[in-house]
Parts: C-alpha cells; structure tokens; sequence
C-alpha cells in the first residue's frame, strides 16, 4: 500500500512538472494571451491546446488538422512523423506521465464520489470510439469537406476537444474582448467538458478511454514502442492484485502491452511478488534490464 | 529480433517524415496557426 502510494505520489508530480512544462508561459494566464514564440513549431506530445495561454509548443492533433485542412496539403508528414516518434520512443507512457488533461482526469477521479464500473460489453464497444473519433474528425473530415476557398474545417478541434474549451475558458478569463464572442458553440463545448469533468469523478479516464484520438495513435504503438511493461509469468501467482488496480481495466495476465495501457505502473507497484517490470530500449538491452529488474526487484 | 527490426523502421519511417515535412515548409503552417489565437479550438467559432 505504501509503495502503491509512493509510486503514484511519485507519478503526480512527474504530471504536475510536465503540464507546467508544457504551459510555461505563466504571462499568458494574467494577460489573457498566447505565446507567439518560435517553440510552436515543434509538436508537443500531448494533447495540449495550442490555444491555451501558457502553450509553448503545438498540439499534435490541432496541427494534424491545421495542415491537412489546408489548401496546400491533404498530408502532414511532419506531424504524423513528430507522433509517431513519440509513440514508438514511450507509447501511451506519455497519456500516464506526461498528458495534462490525463493528470485533470486523474485528480477529478480522487473526488470521494462513488466509482461506476462501466459493464465491460459497452466498455469493449466504446473503446473503439476513439478510433472512430480519429479516423472520422481528425482525418477524413478535414480532408474531405472544404469551404468555397478550398480549406477544410478542424472538426474534433471545433466540435469536441475538452482540452481546447478548458484552454479557452483561461482566455476568456483575462480577455473581455473575447467573452464578447461566446454563442451556440462555446456552450456546445461546455456541454462536452461538463460531461467529461462529471465522468471523470465516477469512471477512470473516460476521455484517454473512449474520446482521444492521440492516445489512439499511441495505442498503435503498444506493442513496438521501446517503454515496456514484461510479466514474469513464472513468477505470477495469479492473484488478480494487478488487474483489481488498473484504472484502464486492462487484463495484465493475459496482455500487459495492450493499446489500453496508459503504463501508469500502478499493476507494477501492486504487485506482491514483483512479476512485473518494465524496460526501455531495443530488444537486447531490454531483455537484459528485464531480467535484472526481476532478480532485484523494486524496494 | 523481429520486433527490433520493426522499431527501428519505424524510427527511420518517422525521421524521414519529419525531415520530408520540412522540406515541403508543412512547419510554417504549423507555427502560423500556432501564433495565433484558434478560435474554433477554444470554442468561439
């Protein structure tokens, strides 16, 4: 119990330092603008509003949409690559570790509220929501639909991102010229963020579950991206402690590496026997660090 | 072995598309709509 409390005490501030990273431009809270410097760029690996006051980088959703919507793209080799980098290097690691909107989650989810287990047959057919929401909003949406000067729309940007309204609610805060333009839409995406500030006190992680298109993306990775949880089977006793703790339900005896697993390492700390390890790396270095991470295990 | 080869192609996979991105000035896009305010992201159309 005391590992599990140090091992997520320890996850929190990793989140806290990296939203903080994320958003380092604390000016733009108090003067209600955004950062304007070069760092846009460069994609971050989470889902963060580059709306958002304290932004110093881009999100790799809205820029995925931004360029594919253009007049002069229908692909984005940058961003898609930017992604895909940071899914094949750390995978769903960074939804557990480094994504704001998963740390807003997770601290919406210590409310003392009673918990809801989704029944696992709607849970199985909304998880697949996400892949939807990619391929539909993201993707095809932005590409196919275009307005009479030839540029498309950014719909899950538009119509859905929680984390854009939350960006914009700061904005709104420190900027009166903007307040003047709240209508239909921005109540529409209260609507969304309400719906997922309410879920996220009940169920664990409803948007990372069912909505995110970049978690995803990263899902993809689950199997080949160089951060790896590894069960020592040998060493299981089946006792079920692993799966009870997982805040994605995911089946860790039987697939630990699935796309669900936000590789929150709650399962690795849980765990009596110390079965589960992780490793980072190529296959060589990762097998080896496995097998010392399973002979020393973990205080 | 197999899963090492699949790792490093897509290492290589990503790189290049970075690397093709900026060769095709996709990152101009990119920043310009990351300097300015995105009103239909925050909700305001």
């Amino acid at each position: 119990m005391k590992k599990k409390l140090k091992q997520e005490t320890k996850r929190t501030f990793i989140q806290l330092a990296a939203a903080a990273f994320f958003n380092g431009y604390a000016a733009g809270f108090v003067k209600g603008h955004i950062f304007t410097g070069k760092t846009k760029i460069l994609c971050v690996p989470v889902l963060n509003c580059y709306s958002c006051p304290g932004a110093l980088g881009s999100c790799p959703i809205g820029s995925l949409q931004a360029v594919i919507s253009s007049r002069k793209f229908r692909f984005s080799f940058y961003v898609l690559g930017m992604i895909m980098l940071f899914g094949i290097i750390l995978g769903r690691l960074i939804c557990g570790f480094l994504c704001p909107f998963g740390l807003i989650q997770d601290l919406l989810h210590k409310i003392p509220l009673p918990k809801v287990r989704v029944n696992p047959k709607v849970d199985r057919i909304l998880r697949y929501l996400k892949y939807a929401v990619l391929l539909v909003l993201v993707i095809l949406l932005p590409i196919l639909i275009r307005n009479e000067v030839n540029m498309g729309y950014t719909w899950f940007c538009q119509y859905v991102c929680p984390a854009g309204t939350l960006a914009g609610l700061s904005l709104i805060a420190s900027n009166p010229f903007l307040a003047q333009m709240l209508g239909f839409l921005f109540s529409w995406k209260m609507c969304i963020l309400v719906i997922v500030i309410i879920s996220s006190t009940l169920i664990h992680r409803p948007f990372c579950k069912y909505l995110c298109p970049l978690g995803a993306i990263y899902g993809l990775f689950a199997k080949f991206s160089l951060y790896q949880l590894n069960l020592d089977k040998s060493k299981c006793v089946g006792c079920g402690k692993c799966e009870k703790v997982c805040p994605m339900d995911v089946k860790c005896t039987t697939d630990i590496n699935t796309a669900e697993c936000i590789r929150c390492g709650r399962c690795k700390a849980a765990c009596p026997v110390h079965a589960i390890g992780s490793t980072f790396g190529f296959d060589r270095s990762a097998r080896k660090a496995a097998e010392a991470s399973v002979e020393k295990p973990a205080e | 072995m197999k899963k090492t080869a699949v790792r490093v192609a897509l290492i290589v996979v990503a790189v290049a598309f970075i690397v093709f991105g900026i060769f095709r000035n996709e990152t101009a896009l990119v920043l310009s709509k990351g300097k300015a305010i995105c009103f239909a992201c925050i909700g305001l159309g």
